[in-house]
């Protein structure tokens, strides 16, 4: 058991740790651990301490530090742990980020961005520990010697020697030939010039690596397991992940010339331009695959499915419009009409538990409980009424797969699915592919991640258009007005088929647009344009160039949409063409 | 090997490096009148014949009105400017290893024109100064001054870059290989089914 006094210790060096950073700095107290189960428990696993970046918390397993003879270096333990928290990483963004940098740098292993991550943002803080402030850094890893045959340890430690300017030997008994000494010299410079900049740093220095870790994952991941405090710091992190990344080049950093410092002459470098094999990465968007990869690095727990939600979602945050509405004559006063069923996404406060409790049945949320409905007498002002949002996705295999690439007609989706909850609009959509592949949320809702989770989903199958819902949501007129919206490709031409009842699919399309008092719109991803000359004498796409004009004199608007600045164009003029404020209103345009 | 003298703390001639002043610097006869000046103030037995060779220097010999060709002061103006420090007036110094130490200034770097917020660049430089003079930094040991003035010398950083590029080339290369044999291997797989 672990004595109060070693406790009331750690405790007061708590406080001091956090002098050496900031007088202002304030952080929750670590969550002390003082047994195996107690540290299992809290998901520290392997490392004798360790930080959480949602929950700003550090974790110090005490009776690990005192199995490693540890226990006098509570000050550099504790000042190392917040260094995590107010310099490198600091935060969940800028640790996606640096994750993302570095397995840009690391092709092969990539799943290794974790470790060399936190060997690089180590090195970063324990330099300034040992340069700027009492802390003893090179005792820990003095104690901590290993006596493995990890080539990547022997260089990680000479490359410490080289920044305290320690004797060779001091924190590695192994033998060190030139190429590791350049190795090491290199990761000195990299630690030295890239302190402030660090995220380009992070590329150089994982760049560094690769060919230490391509030849012995096994063995690097053994040595450094006990320091690995950083892998899991994205656990509990429910904010937004990376969706793109600054430029930095990816190249070895003896090729890079505010590193190596010496002139051409010296090093046999040739002219800048020849001597740097990097690849160009400027600001490139990061795809949904690996959005999901470098949050499952970070130690988030979620799903492909589920990154992909927050990767749309993310994307689209920039873009968020007013969401289309329809001016009304204004009311009056509201006036009690009766209630109906207060629905999941609704606004709490429009509960009325009287009525739902005078209905004599147990409250259930979306089931049960009800709300007031009020009718307004008109009066003079105009009012805006929000048009609801039906949604249908192309998941056919000819679309891209959203939770892999990025899926433009996706993009389009959520984008005007985020737009249209944010105005307060209900959305349906519904994700199809082949006959029996088709999955749609519970109807109109107000749930963003369930109307995103179908949106980002994927069949990969046929193309068969869901016209039983399309049907079935249309048999009467929608009491809201609603904007119908198809994202599809070629695949469109599937909507005039027959449905299982044998009714045409041109009446089934005719009358949605009738009954959807908006207006349809078919969002297509295609290589060509479909109203060109060109194309519409090609006999090879005559069904679909046939099928796109008859859909638009039935009155379906046809937005082609194959990259960025096509969707937002679509997407702005969805907002605009029927509804601005001063474009007299037009239910279907 | 000589021993080495205690001389300053390494940190403080650090510092000195990084308050280097922003106005321009004194030239041909001032700055030699300059040089003359530091030389007494450190070894104050130093004679005329001692000091003669630094007025050959090209930099005691441009006019005032000459164009600067560097932005950025060289070895020699950062020496000069180090060893004015208040710190070398402790230790005892002979003006001969001084001049000897200004007279190859301009050679001692693998750059001409150090950057002064590069660390390392300003630690060279300053262990090279404290060596020509026969001294170590505070707190260090003979051998280890001379172990870190080998871990911060231009020459040896070449070589070990040298080494370190030509690692990384070669398994670039291996790599590369290896990748080009999959994607055949990937290839005659697919094409046999």
């Amino acid at each position: 058991m672990m004595d109060a006094s070693v406790l009331s210790h750690w405790q007061q060096q708590w406080q001091a740790a956090l002098l050496l950073w900031s007088e202002h700095l304030q952080l929750h107290e670590p969550l002390w651990l003082f047994d195996v189960e107690a540290s299992q428990a809290a998901g520290l696993t392997g490392s004798f301490a360790a930080i959480r970046l949602a929950s700003q918390r550090v974790m110090v397993n005490l009776q690990d530090v005192a199995e490693r003879n540890l226990s006098d270096c509570s000050l550099e333990i504790l000042a190392h742990e917040i260094g995590h928290h107010v310099y490198a990483p600091a935060n969940m963004t800028q640790h996606l980020q640096l994750l993302a940098v570095i397995r840009q740098a690391l092709p092969t292993v990539e799943h290794l961005a974790p470790l060399v991550a936190n060997l690089y943002t180590d090195l970063l803080i324990n330099h300034h520990l040992q340069r700027n402030t009492r802390c003893r850094m090179d005792t820990i890893y003095q104690r901590l010697k290993s006596t493995g045959a990890s080539q990547l340890w022997a260089l990680y430690m000479r490359i410490y020697e080289r920044l305290w300017q320690l004797a060779p030997g001091a924190l590695t008994d192994a033998d060190i030939t030139a190429e590791m000494e350049g190795d090491a010299w290199l990761g000195s410079r990299i630690i030295k010039v890239y302190s402030k900049d660090w995220l380009t740093g992070s590329s150089r220095f994982a760049t560094l690596l690769l060919g230490y870790l391509i030849e012995e994952e096994q063995a690097a991941r053994d040595a450094f397991a006990a320091l690995n405090d950083t892998a899991e710091a994205g656990h509990g992190h429910r904010g937004a992940g990376v969706i793109e990344l600054p430029a930095i080049d990816v190249m070895h950093p003896s090729h890079d010339p505010d590193l190596t410092d010496l002139p051409s002459s010296v090093t046999g470098q040739g002219e800048p331009e020849e001597a740097a094999t990097e690849t160009r990465t400027s600001g490139q968007a990061l795809q949904p695959q690996d959005y999901y990869e470098v949050l499952k690095a970070a130690g988030v727990d979620l799903s492909p499915h589920d990154a992909a939600v927050r990767y749309y979602r993310d994307a689209v945050r920039p873009y968020l419009m007013p969401f289309p509405t329809r001016r009304l004559p204004g009311p009056g006063e509201p006036q009690r009409e009766g209630s109906e069923i207060w629905q999941v996404g609704d606004d709490p406060i429009e509960i009325d538990w009287f009525a739902t409790l005078i209905a004599g049945r147990q409250p259930i949320p979306g089931i049960t409980t009800q709300k007031a409905m009020y009718s307004l007498e008109g009066s003079e002002e105009p009012q805006h009424q929000v048009c609801d949002l039906d949604l249908y996705v192309d998941s056919s295999g000819s679309m891209p797969n959203p939770q892999s690439t990025i899926s433009y007609p996706a993009l389009a989706g959520a984008l005007l699915c985020l737009s249209a909850l944010r105005a307060g609009a209900t959305v349906q959509v519904t994700l199809w592919s082949g006959a029996r592949q088709c999955l749609t949320s519970d109807g109109f809702v107000r749930d963003e991640a369930a109307v995103l989770r179908v949106l980002t989903g994927f069949f990969g199958g046929g193309t068969s258009f869901p016209l039983k819902i399309l049907r079935s949501t249309y048999a009467r007129p929608r009491q809201t007005p609603t904007q119908l919206v198809v994202l599809s490709d070629d695949g469109i031409v599937s909507m005039f088929g027959d449905d299982e009842e044998g009714t045409p699919g041109e009446q089934i399309s005719a009358l949605a647009l009738n009954h959807c008092r908006g207006a349809g719109h078919w969002v297509l991803d295609l290589p060509y344009d479909p109203s060109s000359p060109e194309v519409q004498q090609s006999s090879w796409l005559k069904r679909t160039t046939d099928s796109i004009l008859f859909g638009q004199q039935q009155g379906w608007q046809v937005h082609r949409v194959n990259g960025l600045e096509p969707m937002l164009q679509f997407a702005r003029d969805f907002s605009n063409q029927y509804y601005r404020d001063d474009v007299p209103s037009s239910a279907g345009g | 090997m000589v021993d080495l003298q205690m001389g300053p703390p390494i940190h403080r001639l650090h510092e000195r490096l990084l308050a280097y002043p922003e106005s321009p610097a004194p030239r041909g006869q001032d700055l030699l009148a300059l040089v003359y000046d530091l030389a007494h103030r450190i070894d104050p037995g130093v004679t005329a014949e001692v000091l003669e060779p630094l007025a050959r220097l090209p930099q005691c010999q441009l006019e005032p009105d000459e164009p600067e060709i560097s932005a950025h002061p060289d070895v020699f103006m950062l020496m000069i400017w180090l060893l004015a420090d208040e710190a070398f007036s402790e230790p005892t110094l002979s003006a001969i290893d001084l001049v000897s130490l200004l007279l190859s200034a301009d050679n001692l770097m693998a750059t001409g024109y150090p950057n002064l917020q590069d660390e390392d660049q300003r630690e060279e430089l300053i262990r090279l100064a404290l060596n020509g003079l026969r001294l170590k930094p505070r707190d260090e040991t003979d051998h280890q001054a001379r172990d870190r003035l080998l871990m911060v010398s231009s020459s040896e950083r070449a070589r070990v870059v040298t080494a370190s590029r030509a690692a990384e080339e070669r398994a670039e290369a291996i790599r590369q290989a290896l990748a080009e044999q999959r994607a055949r291997e990937a290839a005659d797989k697919y094409t046999r089914e």
